[in-house]
C-alpha cells in the first residue's frame, strides 16, 4: 500500500468537495434546468457553463471506458457533439443524464475497449509493511488503481470514477446523474468493496 | 479494516485510509478542465406563427432520424455488453452496430445497451430478444425515426428525444416515446406490461390508444389491444379489477363497481380511459362520467352528451384539467 495519503490525526473531516462540478453560481443553486434550456435557444455563455459543471462526470465516465489517453479529448468531442445535438433535448432538466447518454455512445462508437491502456497488475506486488519492503511507487499505484476501478461492473466503476477520480462527493453524484442518493450510495459501497477485494488480490494492504 | 462509509459518501466522519489513498493514487487522472474551443452559432429564439412551428418541428424530426436513416452507410444502434454474451444472427458479439433486420439476443445470463442515436439507449434484460425494424420510417406515418421490436423479454428505456422520435414495438402494440424513462416485458403469450419511471408514454394499436405517465402502469395483449391504466400506487383491488376487465375474466359487473368506488382525484387517469362503453356493462359510461365528474370539475366548453359521444376535443380539454393530477 503506498505511504499514507493524508489522513488527519485528528481522524475527522469535515465534507468537502474537490470537483469542479457542480458548484453554486452567484445568487444561488445551480439551475441546470435553465441553462440548458438557455443553451438550447443559442445561449454559448449557458453552454460553457454546463460544460464547467458537468465536465468531471462525463470525464469521470469515459476514463473507465476509453482510458486516461484519450477521455480528456473525448470529453470535448462529448460536449461539442452535445451542442450541435442540444434541440433533441426534450427536458432541460435532465441535461446531466442526456450528456452522460451521448458520452457512453461516444465512448461505445471509438471502438477502444473499455480498459485503460495500463500495465496489467503482477500477481505478486511488495508488500510494504510489515516486512519493511518498499512502497508501491506512486505511478504504479496509480495504474494499478485505475486498472482496478475500471475492471469493476459498469455501474460501480462510473460512480466510483466521480467519487475517486474526481473528487464527486455523494450529494453531488446524485445531483448530477439524476439518480437517487440511495443509489449512488449503493453503488460507492459496493463498488468499493468490490475493488477493495480486486487491489488486496493484487498486492494492496 | 472498517470502512467509513461517511467518509466515502462525503468526506465527513473518519477518514477511511484506503480511501484517501485511492483518492490520492486515482486523483491523477482527474480532469483538468480547460474550455471549450469557439461554438457554431446555433438560433436563437424568434417568434414564428403556429404554421412554420409545426413544419419545423416535423422537419427536425425528420433530421434527426434522417441524418442517421437516409443516405447513410451507419446504423443508428450501437449495441455493448453489459454482461454475459448477447449474440446477433447465432454468432456471439461483444460489441458493434446493429443493422436494419438484425435481431439482437440475450440468454438467460447475457445484458446489453443499446444506443439509439444520440437519443438516449435502452437495456436489453436477459432472455429478451429485440430487433430492428427494417425501415426507418415510423409506423403509421412517413417521418422516419427509431424502431425496434421487442419480440421477447424486457428493456429498460431511456429516451431524451423530442416526442414520437423513438417507439417500441411489441406484439400487443407500439409503444410511442413522449420523452421518458420505461420497462416494457413481453411475457410468452405476447401480453405487453409497461411500466413507466418517468415521463410519458403512449401505447397504441389501430383500435385504441392509452396514455401511460410516470408511476403508472398498463398491459397490452395481442389481439385485444391497450389495457387500461393504473396508477403503481392505486389499490390493489383497483388494479386487479382494471385488469380482469380488460383480460375478460369474470364480472364485468363487478369489477367496473370495484373501480369506481375510488376516491383519489389521480385514479381519472383509468376512469378516463373507461369512458367508452364497457361490453357487458349497462350504462358504463355514464357511470364513469358521473365518478369522474366527482373527482374532477368538468371544464367550461365541455359537455356530458359531447364526453360520452366520444368528442375527442371535450375529452382532451377535460383531461387538462385533470393531468395535473397524473403523478406529479
Amino acid at each position: 500500500m503506498p505511504a499514507d495519503a493524508g489522513a488527519t490525526s485528528s481522524g475527522r473531516a469535515a465534507p468537502t468537495s474537490n470537483a469542479t462540478a457542480p458548484v453554486a453560481l452567484a445568487g444561488g443553486a445551480v439551475d441546470i434546468g435553465t441553462l440548458a434550456s438557455r443553451a438550447r435557444s443559442g445561449d454559448a455563455s449557458a453552454f460553457r457553463e454546463l460544460f464547467r459543471s458537468f465536465g468531471s462526470m462525463v470525464h469521470a465516465l469515459l476514463l473507465v471506458r476509453v482510458g486516461p489517453n484519450d477521455a480528456d479529448d473525448l470529453v470535448q468531442d462529448v460536449f461539442l457533439h452535445a451542442w450541435r445535438k442540444l434541440s433533441t433535448l426534450k427536458d432541460a432538466e435532465r441535461f446531466g443524464a442526456w450528456i452522460t447518454t451521448i458520452a457512453r455512445n461516444r465512448a461505445a462508437r471509438l471502438h477502444t475497449r473499455s480498459r485503460p491502456k495500463t500495465t496489467e497488475l503482477p500477481e505478486e506486488l511488495p508488500d510494504s509493511a510489515p516486512h519493511g519492503a518498499a512502497p508501491l511507487d506512486a505511478a504504479e499505484a496509480s495504474r494499478a488503481a485505475l486498472t482496478a476501478l475500471s475492471a469493476l461492473p459498469e455501474t460501480y466503476r462510473e460512480t466510483l470514477s466521480m467519487r475517486l477520480v474526481e473528487g464527486m462527493t455523494g450529494p453531488e453524484i446524485a445531483a448530477a446523474t439524476a439518480m437517487t442518493q440511495g443509489s449512488v450510495r449503493v453503488n460507492l459501497t459496493r463498488g468499493m468493496k468490490l475493488l477493495r477485494d480486486a487491489l488486496e488480490g493484487k498486492g494492496w494492504s | 479494516m472498517v470502512m467509513s462509509d461517511e467518509y466515502l459518501w462525503d468526506r465527513s466522519g473518519p477518514v477511511d485510509a484506503e480511501v484517501a489513498a485511492l483518492e490520492e493514487a486515482l486523483g491523477k487522472h482527474r480532469f483538468r478542465g480547460g474550455e471549450l474551443p469557439r461554438l457554431e452559432a446555433r438560433p436563437g429564439p424568434r417568434r414564428l406563427t403556429s404554421r412554420v412551428l409545426v413544419f419545423a418541428a416535423a422537419a427536425s424530426l425528420a433530421l434527426a432520424a434522417g441524418l442517421y436513416l437516409t443516405g447513410t452507410d451507419r446504423s443508428p444502434y450501437h449495441f455493448e455488453t453489459l454482461s454475459g454474451t448477447p449474440t446477433v444472427a447465432g454468432a456471439s458479439r461483444a460489441d458493434g452496430e446493429l443493422g436494419f433486420g438484425e435481431s439482437l439476443v440475450c440468454d438467460d445470463t447475457a445484458r446489453a445497451r443499446i444506443h439509439i442515436g444520440d437519443i438516449g439507449s435502452l437495456e436489453l434484460e436477459a432472455g429478451s430478444r429485440i430487433s430492428v425494424r427494417r425501415s426507418g420510417e415510423l409506423p403509421n406515418t412517413d417521418d422516419a425515426g427509431f424502431v425496434l421490436d421487442l419480440e421477447r423479454g424486457s428493456i429498460l428505456a431511456s429516451i431524451f428525444a423530442t416526442p414520437r422520435l423513438f417507439q417500441l414495438g411489441t406484439p400487443a402494440g407500439l409503444a410511442v416515446d413522449m420523452g421518458c424513462v420505461y420497462r416494457a416485458s413481453v411475457e410468452p403469450d405476447g401480453t405487453t406490461l409497461l411500466s413507466v419511471v418517468t415521463g410519458l408514454v403512449s401505447f397504441e394499436t389501430l383500435q385504441r390508444r392509452v396514455l401511460v405517465p410516470e408511476g403508472a402502469l398498463a398491459r397490452s395483449y395481442p389481439e385485444r389491444g391497450p389495457g387500461t391504466p393504473v396508477w403503481e400506487d392505486a389499490t390493489e383491488a383497483l388494479r386487479g379489477a382494471a385488469r380482469a376487465l380488460d383480460e375478460g375474466r369474470g364480472d364485468p359487473e363487478s369489477h367496473l363497481a370495484t373501480i369506481l368506488d375510488t376516491r383519489r382525484e389521480k385514479d381519472s387517469l383509468t376512469l378516463w380511459h373507461l369512458l367508452d362503453p364497457i361490453e357487458g356493462v349497462e350504462h358504463s359510461a355514464e357511470r364513469v362520467y358521473a365518478q369522474l365528474v366527482s373527482l374532477v370539475p368538468v371544464p367550461d366548453g365541455v359537455t356530458r352528451a359531447g364526453v360520452l359521444d366520444g368528442n375527442e376535443t371535450m375529452r382532451e380539454r377535460w383531461k387538462q384539467e385533470f393531468s395535473w393530477d397524473w403523478g406529479r
